[in-house]
């Protein structure tokens, strides 16, 4: 016992050492200007123009892509599922924030999270971090916000530029086809829940809400817009909140997620269902809500109105 | 019954299955070095990012495992010994789901309530192991015929997954981003993995271990049937109580360390008593050094296979852990 | 506890028993009539009796009210019938009181099932959510079954319990690790949540058959129950074929479980508790307890459901966090009472 303590004991005062040490100088590496942005925490030196980023906060996948920004790693599979950019990460690896051993392997140049990440600490001994709080930018701030973190605001500048022409030549399209007033729902369907969303929480409630400007019904504008922005709601209060149209968010796996609710009178007597004017739109494309998939999800919104008529 | 000359050359394999595993461990990971490049690193000469792999983020969690994975494995060696049945285990009777119990709150609560409370974590965890043990005995006591130790497991079995169920309805409603952490903690992911949580688990741990081999003696008298016990001067009670206390601290300090993770207790401690009978004194140092080895060898196996997947390590030990029961349970008599 | 107390208790049984199935009673139709009323939209008095008069006509009300709101409130009925008298059979049968049908995998196997069907095949209507989970169960059940089974022993009580907890265990292992994997854990929360959100008719009468069919066979055996519930060797020489009971009544918690879960996803708690609170005014006789825990039960998931539905309009509470709320002070309260376990 005493030999196998004794040797233990070496091995690892050894091993402690060599970690301890003091690690190699690296080379000079040019640092971003780290701007003071609300809801944005640096941890560490934050490096302008980052090779390998590691990517947790997937939110904001879109927003780096966009700017050339390349991402080594995805945490959500909707990502990799998106048709706005999942084949940029066709070779990118599948990582959750604790993976520590599989993340240092990267080398990341950098690492983004989510504030109130529980590995938090873990991570910032890999590389710089950037923390982000969800929603204190909107959809458009952001892109100008990372533009600034990693000097990219001409790019930045260039895609809003472009954004505000598309969205003119959409409402154009679409005035013509429905009423400036009409209302929309955002919602999705998810076993056994029926969820809406506000104008802040992807599913195209920016697209709708705020890049196309339409109303939402009153009910969803006091109890989801003007509060979480989100919720779960009953079949029974559904009337209450579904517009004239409802965009509804499907993928493979909620096809039949809301057989049940389809069945009943009470979706078939929603005004909106009788009408026709339930637009089915791709969970995976409008789930985000950053440039790359905006720039489809306004095609595509514009298509389904159409087809709709 | 083991033969004394067969005593060296059992421990001799286990230890060296365990440096084995230990330096195949230290070696293999996501990022998968080789010998020289650990040879490298213990001469300083290696580079900086093998060095973070290595040394901050490997070895802990090896070292984690290992000391978690010989304490379990001590708490259900002393629990089978304690209810003379070897069905048992810190998991298994809920010590483990009342330690996570407990800890979860601290944790889903972290951001509110003041640090000093964190620091005290190992005794909260002790609390919620030791109250979880005390129901989980009371209930299973029948007035007339006292501890029938498959009741005790049955009960402990209930309990702990009723526990299980109302930590994760509670709790979600409490912080929803802390949710998905405490789902896969109760599920084993070996996160001890940090220097300064060893740093205070693990002298903890090896004191304990300490102390439970110092009663080796009375652990075997335990083994014999209660009228000789006390006729040999064993204070039964007293034993019984001190022994339960230890295998709580065992079973609750692991938990913080390497998540909830049942049945390693069982495993190793069945082995070992196959193996290598049942004096104490043996089977003390030989299950510590089999639990280790059990435990760094799933979550090694967790940790190469499983990355990005996010399955945690005691998933892995459950889906060995419950059909190794059940082949017990072929074996035993019921009682 | 002491011996005259339960002498006492003994004698005034008759009165007692009469005045909790009245409470019962009372609190069964209180249930039902709010549930109809009230929700996430409230309708008054006159609203609801319009529409329970002439039930077929459409009109806004009546679809909340007939169409989700009635299927639902039957759904309760049955589940909680059902879960509760399926608790107290697999207590008598096991002679343990943690035993609970849980025990036999059948949440756990239902809860596999579905998470590999979600992986296989992606998206599931309601219909074959529900063959699915009942196909689970059944095959989790005999898994148990037959590793309890000793060639020469015949069954043991423990044997089965034991082995049914380990068969949990592992399946649910085995459906977290598969879950995690294939990332499916927003597919299936709701039903791990459990929960009666969506019910309609279509489900309830794919279901219904197999709970009513339960609860009749359980009450034409209660007697056989209550012997069985005694001791092996008492049953045995009172004539009773104890293994081909034991097998039997095993399958009736097995039909009523499987249907319940299947309907509401996993829930625990329901079968445990009911049945020692009703036990604690009828004793072990099954003939009384089976009925009257199925009333009980059926009568506690009403008002659960009407908590989940009303309690933060229009959103609906998941069902296992409120019966977990209500249950662990029940659950405590009930080994403070301790000694009748």
């Amino acid at each position: 016992m005493k030999k196998f303590l004794a040797t233990c004991s070496l091995v690892l005062a050894f091993l402690w050492l060599a970690a301890c040490s003091s690690t190699q100088p690296s080379t000079k590496v040019e640092l971003s200007s780290m701007p003071e942005i609300e809801g944005i925490v640096y941890h560490g030196d934050i490096p302008k123009n980052p090779q390998k980023v590691v990517n947790f906060a997937y939110s904001y996948t879109g927003y780096l892509l966009q700017l050339g920004i390349d991402v080594s790693s995805y945490s959500l599979d909707l990502e990799k599922d998106s048709p706005a950019f999942g084949d940029q990460l066709k070779d990118a690896v599948q990582l959750t924030t604790a993976d520590t051993e599989a993340i240092a392997a990267q080398e990341p140049d950098v690492i983004l999270v989510f504030a109130g990440d529980d590995n938090l600490e873990t991570l910032k001994e890999i590389a710089p971090v950037i923390e982000i709080t969800y929603g204190k930018s909107d959809y458009l701030e952001m892109l100008t916000d990372v533009g600034q973190i990693f000097d990219k605001e001409k790019e930045a500048q260039a895609w809003l530029d472009q954004w505000e022409d598309k969205v003119a030549s959409a409402k154009s399209e679409l005035n013509g086809i429905i009423d400036e007033s009409t209302t929309f729902t955002v919602m999705d369907f998810f076993d056994k829940n029926i969820y809406l969303y506000g104008d802040n929480f992807g599913r195209g409630g920016e697209l709708v809400y705020k890049a196309l400007g339409f109303a939402a019904p009153a009910k969803v504008q006091e109890d989801i817009i003007s509060k979480d922005g989100w919720f779960g709601v009953s079949q029974e209060a559904l009337p209450d909140y579904i517009g004239d149209y409802a965009l509804v968010n499907v993928n493979a796996t909620t096809k039949e997620a809301a057989a049940s609710l389809k069945e009943s009178d009470i979706w078939k007597n929603l005004p909106a269902v009788q009408a026709g004017h339930v637009l089915e739109v791709d969970y995976n494309l409008f789930y985000f809500s950053d440039p790359m998939s905006l720039d489809l999800q306004i095609e595509a919104f514009v298509k389904a109105i159409k087809d709709a008529q | 019954m083991i033969r004394k000359n067969q005593l060296l050359p059992s421990f001799s394999i286990l230890l060296l299955l365990l440096l084995l595993a230990f330096l195949i461990s230290l070696s293999v990971g996501y990022a998968n070095s080789s010998f020289s490049e650990l040879l490298d690193l213990i001469r300083g000469q290696a580079d900086s990012s093998t060095l973070l792999i290595i040394g901050r983020i490997r070895l802990p969690r090896i070292v984690a495992s290992m000391i978690g994975g010989a304490s379990l494995s001590l708490a259900g060696l002393l629990l089978q010994t304690l209810t003379r049945n070897p069905l048992a285990d810190s998991g298994i009777l809920g010590i483990n789901t009342g330690a996570g119990l407990v800890v979860a709150i601290l944790v889903g609560l972290s951001s509110s309530i003041p640090p000093v409370f964190l620091a005290f974590t190992p005794l909260f965890a002790m609390l919620g192991g030791g109250l979880t043990i005390f129901l989980v005995y009371w209930l299973a006591r029948k007035k007339l015929y006292g501890i029938h130790p498959t009741r005790l497991i049955i009960t402990g079995v209930g309990i702990s997954s009723m526990l299980s169920g109302i930590m994760v309805s509670i709790i979600s409603s409490l912080d929803d981003f802390k949710m998905e952490y405490i789902v896969q903690w109760l599920s084993g992911r070996v996160n001890g993995g940090d220097w300064s949580t060893l740093m205070i688990y693990s002298p903890l741990l090896i004191s304990v271990w300490l102390v439970t081999f110092s009663r080796s003696r009375s652990l075997n008298i335990m083994n014999l049937n209660d009228q000789t016990a006390m006729a040999l001067g064993l204070h039964l009670q007293k034993e019984r109580l001190v022994t339960l206390v230890l295998a709580t601290a065992l079973g609750a300090l692991s938990v913080v360390l390497v998540g909830n993770i049942t049945f390693v207790g069982l495993i190793a401690g069945h082995i070992t008593r196959r193996w290598l009978g049942n004096d104490h004194r043996i089977t003390i140092p030989a299950s510590i050094i089999l639990g280790s080895l059990i435990l760094l060898l799933a979550d090694t196996f967790g940790r190469v296979l499983l990355v990005g997947t996010g399955i945690p390590t005691g998933i892995i030990v459950s889906m060995i852990g419950a059909p190794y029961f059940l082949y017990l349970l072929k074996q035993t008599q019921p009682s | 506890m002491n011996q005259e107390e339960t002498l006492l208790s003994r004698s005034t049984k008759p009165k007692q028993l009469w005045l909790v199935f009245f409470s019962i009673c009372l609190l069964f139709l209180a249930g039902i009539y709010l549930s109809l009323r009230f929700g996430a939209i409230s309708y008054s008095h006159n609203q609801l009796m319009e529409v329970l008069q002439e039930p077929m006509v459409q009109s806004a009300v009546q679809d909340v009210v007939v169409d989700l709101r009635l299927p639902r409130i039957l759904a309760a009925l049955l589940v909680g019938a059902a879960m509760a008298q399926a608790g107290a059979i697999m207590q008598g049968v096991t002679r343990n009181a943690i035993a609970d049908p849980g025990l036999l995998g059948i949440n756990a196997g239902a809860g596999l099932a579905l998470i590999l069907a979600f992986a296989i095949f992606g998206s599931l209507h309601y219909s074959q959510i529900l063959l699915i989970c009942l196909l689970g169960s059944f095959l989790a059940a005999i898994l148990v079954f037959s590793l309890s089974y000793q060639a020469q022993k015949g069954y043991n009580q423990l044997r089965l319990i034991l082995s049914g907890a380990m068969v949990a265990s592992l399946f649910s292992a085995l459906g977290q690790a598969i879950t995690i994997y294939f990332d499916l854990s927003t597919a299936v929360i709701g039903w791990q949540a459990g929960g009666l959100v969506q019910v309609n008719w279509k489900m309830l009468a794919m279901i219904a058959p197999f709970i009513v069919l339960g609860l009749i066979l359980a009450q034409l055996f209660a007697h056989q129950l209550t012997i069985l519930s005694l001791n092996e060797t008492v049953a045995k020489n009172l004539g009773q074929r104890t293994f081909l009971m034991t097998l039997l009544l095993l399958g009736i918690v097995l039909l009523q479980s499987a249907a319940a879960v299947a309907l509401v996803g996993s829930l625990s708690f329901v079968g445990l508790i009911i049945p020692h609170f009703i036990r604690m005014f009828t004793g072990k006789n099954y003939r009384i307890l089976l009925p009257l825990t199925a009333f009980a039960g059926a009568t506690f998931l009403i008002w659960v459901d009407l908590i989940c539905r009303s309690i933060n309009p229009p959103v609906e509470t998941p069902m296992s966090a409120v019966i977990s709320i209500i249950g662990l002070p029940c659950f405590l309260w009930l080994i403070r009472k301790g000694d009748h376990l």
